[in-house]
């Protein structure tokens, strides 16, 4: 910052004492001094005389540049849109000034004019401005003289120091743009801070319950209206839901189970699921005979068959006493529909004979 | 008189034997407390089937040690990080879902009675007597299945809410459903909006899944099929009208909703409390600005008297919840107060979800600070348990903690709360993963800040890694904490937690652990400043297997490098011996190569520290290090340099400084040949720290040949 101000001010300097020379016309305080004495001595102080002025010249386009540079690195484009007619037009003016300051002085020192005045110009407009057409044949040795003091005037970077600047400039732009972005609460937050810590001792109690009641309702039974049992169910659903974990030991993960109906529930009762035959004695599953009678011959194959079939009911655990009623009837009903062939072969008709005669007796 | 005495106590016997065979059959006591024998059993107490087995869970405490019982119980299943975590959770839940998949798709398979003969199979039956329904494969639903009512009703009970719907389709649609099954259905639509709820059975689903805050917006489908269904209904009843009244308000469709309920009242439709609450929970939506809400608000509660309805819990949070979204300030927090005070005074105790309004509505984040807190804490102390009433409550000790933690800053309070978590089984109103793990970040957060070092430490010892894993922000705080409280070995320790947590690869927090660990090194024992090195050393190793895994792997994402300035204080860290023979060295000589491969973000912070560094190793005897060290420090441009490489030469040389300065200043070419390899690219970086840049290539290249040379030459240390 203090070095830009210094450039600034050589600068200012410098278009001065250089716009001031044509615009007053001959002879002002600044001329008078430095032109006679131009003139006077011989060809090499004037020489000298170009050097100095030269290099304070030179002085300024390392301005220019640091100031673009600089402006480049941290103002968004748009800024420098809008600084950029106002140097435009400086630099216009400037270039004017310097254009016939130049040629004033190169005449005054004599010898080749025009190469005085190229140089001159070519030293001083070059940084100014270097699209300009009409001096464009008097920037031809610029390079080769830019590049030499340049590498006179500024060592080239190191590379430590080179990503210490990239490292460094970034944190900078961040901070301030995080400052910027954030405003008010980067500007709270150590304000907060401070009021937070005489504050740690003592928020504001609220006690919930000191308001004022509003008056709407009065304490009286319940009265809750229409309900929706389906609404209801769901809302336990998502409650369960909204509350249900994983359980973390095995007595809670039998609990899950015996909840979701995936083991028997305690107290351990091995008839358990098996409700549908809670109320039915043993017997009714044993004693399967009752069902034969009123239909099943007293003796012979069919009854002998039949009395087999009920021992083999008798012991299976896992027909109901319908299912096993019904496996009988299924059988009843099969026998009575081959009826003309069983009693051709003489197996039913003594069936029936005995059957009515147990009726009957 | 023998008679007598025989009788009566054969009398008891009979009597005892009856007992006995009545507690054989029917499992039955009686239920007469006085028996004539002056023995007298206490009554009976029925049991429920859970709460044996409930009893017997609570003797089971807690073992932070160990990983929660749902993870194999196996040292290399044992998952330590939140990523893993959550792949070992969901990987089992995975492998049940297949089961369930293959029942469900290969149902015939389970339906089918072994013992049965051929033609007496009867299709919808079970393998298993008795059948258990939680195994028995899951109807699947159709466009071709042919279904009753009785699925509709299976669908609804069950909340298959899609099934549910191709059900009602199948069965003919709006005209062919009975009004009483209809009103079913439509509750099941209203409550759920047409959307799929989430599965009872998947726990682990639900639990990982971040179940993001509901959006509050008017989400209610219009014009779908609960709207058709209600409008089919003739006539509408009450219970029509509470379920889409309920519905509307429930998605935030307000405006129709109190539309319908002003249409349900003209009408004489008796509503519902719970209608009443829902409309209370949407009335925001009707209108803006604080002071018409409010007045709304009491209108409404007017309203709700006037018809008789009174208000219960629920009534209470929506009222809280609805003044909790608007906004805060001290209107509606005034306002809070009066509605908690009034429900107070007709015996309504605002619940856990009443709680968490308030502390949203008082509790602002920039707000001035209340301390609501502590009244509520007290409240809840005394009560025995917790229960949840409504799916809000969840959200109370997460959002408790949050203001313990950055509101109040308060670690008593923190730690009241914590209790209460943990009291009873209140631990299943804390969430899922997500909720618990932000709950445990705000209570380690406030613990590292504001708790005395030891008890902190205690802590952190009983939730990591097992309860909570720490993430890269509380990682960071944690390591804060450490820093200040001195602990050197417990930093050591964090390294390791670091990488087994899987935020080894976080560059940031690796460098944060560096600072700390140099800013605490100095003052440790030396068995803690050995592990200290230890971890450092590691920190570099890691740092190469991630980027080789990185090249063999192709990894998408590139992994950050540590910074030059973390890289430096691991060799500072590790150089810190005076063992020439110490393994660190060689880290060392890693770490310094990395450096100069450029493969650390940056340049040194602190220079100084390398050329340090460099000196050490070349009065060890380790040549080679420093002059690595300050060829670097040369290439990077240091100040430092140019000191550093002249004392370090003099240390190798043995000579003052003085005199290897003017060495140095000779002509280079006259040193070369004459000087031990090491020695020479310490030259070499004096002339480059010198002259500003790496000017001299083609010497260098002269050197190297030189360098074979000297080779043979002696050593002139």
């Amino acid at each position: 910052m203090l070095t830009r101000l210094r450039f600034r001010r050589d600068f200012r300097v410098i278009v001065r004492c250089l716009s001031d020379k044509p615009s007053d016309g001959d002879g002002k305080a600044p001329e008078s001094k430095s032109k006679p004495a131009v003139t006077q001595k011989s060809s090499e102080n004037a020489t000298e005389k170009i050097q100095e002025l030269l290099k304070l010249m030179l002085a300024e386009p390392k301005i220019k540049e640091s100031e673009y540079k600089d402006k480049f690195a941290t103002a968004p484009v748009i800024q420098r849109r809008k600084k950029g007619d106002e140097i435009e037009v400086k630099t216009e003016k400037i270039e004017e000034s310097i254009t016939k300051a130049a040629g004033e002085v190169a005449q005054a020192i004599g010898g080749n004019v025009k190469q005085t005045e190229a140089e001159l110009l070519s030293r001083v407009l070059g940084k100014i401005n270097q699209s300009s057409t009409t001096l464009s044949d008097l920037l031809v040795g610029m390079k080769v003289d830019r590049s030499k003091e340049g590498e006179d005037q500024k060592p080239p970077e190191t590379r430590g120091q080179q990503v210490k600047r990239l490292v460094s400039k970034p944190k900078v732009t961040q901070e301030t743009r995080y400052s910027q972005r954030k405003g008010k609460p980067a500007d709270s937050e150590p304000r907060g801070e401070k009021r937070k810590m005489p504050a740690v001792s003592q928020p504001t109690v609220v006690n919930i319950f000191s308001g004022q009641p509003l008056g709407i309702f009065k304490a009286k039974e319940g009265n809750y209206g229409t309900t929706l049992d389906v609404w209801e169910n769901l809302k336990q659903r998502e409650l369960t839901l909204a509350t249900s974990q994983q359980p973390t030991n095995y007595f809670q993960k039998m609990i899950l189970w015996t909840e979701q109906g995936k083991i028997w529930k305690f107290p351990i009762d091995n008839e358990q699921g098996l409700e549908e035959e809670q109320n039915v004695h043993f017997s009714e599953h044993i004693f399967l005979d009752s069902h034969l009678e009123g239909w099943c011959p007293k003796k012979g194959p069919i009854r002998h068959f039949m009395e087999l079939v009920c021992v083999g009911l008798s012991k299976n655990a896992f027909y109901t006493v319908q299912e096993k009623k019904d496996h009988i009837m299924w059988y009843k009903e099969y026998f009575e529909s081959k009826k003309d062939l069983l009693t051709e072969v003489g197996a039913w008709d003594q069936a029936a004979k005995t059957s009515a005669e147990a009726s009957q007796s | 008189m023998y008679s007598n005495v025989v009788v009566p106590r054969q009398w008891t016997r009979f009597a005892c034997l009856c007992r006995s065979l009545t507690t054989i059959e029917g499992q039955k006591l009686p239920q007469t407390s006085k028996s004539s024998d002056g023995i007298s059993p206490p009554p009976r107490i029925p049991r429920g089937p859970t709460d044996i087995l409930q009893a017997l869970a609570a003797t089971v405490g807690n073992d932070p040690t160990a990983a929660h019982y749902k993870y194999h119980d196996d040292p290399y299943l044992i998952p330590l990080s939140n990523f893993r975590k959550r792949a070992y959770a969901l990987s089992a839940e995975a492998g049940r879902k297949a089961a369930a998949w293959i029942r469900d798709e290969h149902a015939e398979l389970f339906t089918t009675r072994v013992f049965d003969p051929p033609t007496k199979i009867k299709t919808p039956y079970s393998n298993a007597d008795p059948k258990i329904e939680a195994f028995s494969p899951k109807p699947i639903y159709n466009d071709e299945s042919k279904v009753t009512e009785d699925d509709l009703k299976y669908t609804i009970k069950n909340a298959l809410l899609e099934d549910s719907m191709t059900v009602f389709k199948l069965l003919g649609g709006v005209g062919s459903v009975n009004e009483e099954l209809k009103l079913q259905f439509l509750q099941l639509l209203c409550f759920y909006n047409e959307k799929e709820p989430d599965s009872l059975e998947w726990l682990e689903e639900r639990w990982f899944s971040a179940n993001m805050r509901e959006r509050q917006a008017a989400t209610w489908r219009l014009g779908g099929l609960a709207d058709q269904i209600f409008e089919s209904m003739d006539p509408k009843t009450p219970e029509a009208y509470c379920a889409m009244i309920q519905g509307m308000a429930k998605y935030y469709q307000a405006e129709r909703a109190h539309n319908m309920a002003q249409e349900a009242i003209s009408k004489g439709i008796p509503l519902s409390t719970s209608v009443y609450n829902a409309l209370i929970g949407c009335i925001g939506f009707l209108k803006e600005g604080t002071a018409l809400r409010i007045e709304a608000l009491k209108s409404l509660l007017g309203q709700m008297n006037d018809q008789g309805m009174s208000p219960n819990n629920e009534t209470l949070s929506a009222c809280l919840r609805s003044l909790s979204a608007w906004g805060g300030g001290k209107v509606l927090q005034q306002m809070a107060l009066q509605v908690v005070a009034e429900f107070k005074q007709i015996g309504i105790q605002p619940g856990l979800a009443a709680y968490y309004y308030l502390l949203c509505l008082f509790c602002k984040e920039r707000g001035p600070r209340f301390d609501i807190l502590s009244t509520i804490i007290t409240e809840l102390e005394k009560q025995e348990s917790l229960d949840a009433k409504e799916p809000a409550d969840t959200n109370f000790f997460i959002t408790a903690m949050g203001v313990c933690s950055d509101h109040l800053q308060d670690i008593n309070m923190a730690e009241r709360l914590h209790a209460i978590l943990m009291k009873g089984d209140n631990y299943k109103l804390v969430g899922d993963a997500y909720k618990e793990s932000i709950y445990y970040r705000h209570y380690v957060t406030v613990a590292c800040r504001h708790a005395p070092f030891e008890k902190t430490l205690e802590l952190l010892d009983t939730l990591i890694p097992n309860v909570y894993v720490p993430e890269p922000t509380v990682m960071e705080e944690i390591i804060k904490t450490l820093e200040v409280g001195g602990a050197g070995d417990r930093l050591a320790q964090t390294w390791s937690q670091l990488v087994v947590f899987g935020h080894g690869k976080r560059v940031k927090l690796v460098e944060r652990l560096l600072e700390a660990m140099i800013n605490t090194y100095s003052g440790q024992e030396p068995e803690v400043q050995s592990k200290i090195r230890a971890a450092a050393a590691d920190m570099l190793n890691f740092g190469q297997a991630v980027s080789e895994e990185q090249e063999t792997k192709d990894v998408r994402t590139p992994v950050q490098k540590l910074s030059a300035t973390a890289v430096c204080s691991i060799i500072e860290l590790c150089s810190d011996t005076t063992d020439k023979a110490d393994p660190n060295w060689k880290s060392v000589d890693e770490a310094l190569r990395r450096l100069r491969r450029e493969e650390a973000a940056g340049v040194p912070a602190r220079p100084q520290a390398l050329a340090d560094v460099a000196q050490k190793a070349a009065t060890i005897g380790l040549p080679g290090i420093a002059a690595t060290a300050v060829t670097y420090l040369a290439e990077c441009g240091f100040e430092e340099a140019m000191s550093a490489s002249v004392q370090v030469l003099g240390t190798m040389l043995n000579r003052p400084v003085q005199e290897v300065e003017t060495l140095l200043t000779e002509q280079h070419s006259s040193l070369a040949g004459s000087l031990h390899p090491a020695a020479q690219a310490v030259a070499e970086a004096y002339n480059i720290a010198k002259t500003g840049g790496p000017v001299l290539q083609d010497r260098e290249r002269s050197s190297s040949s030189s360098d074979s040379d000297s080779e043979s030459s002696s050593d002139d240390e």
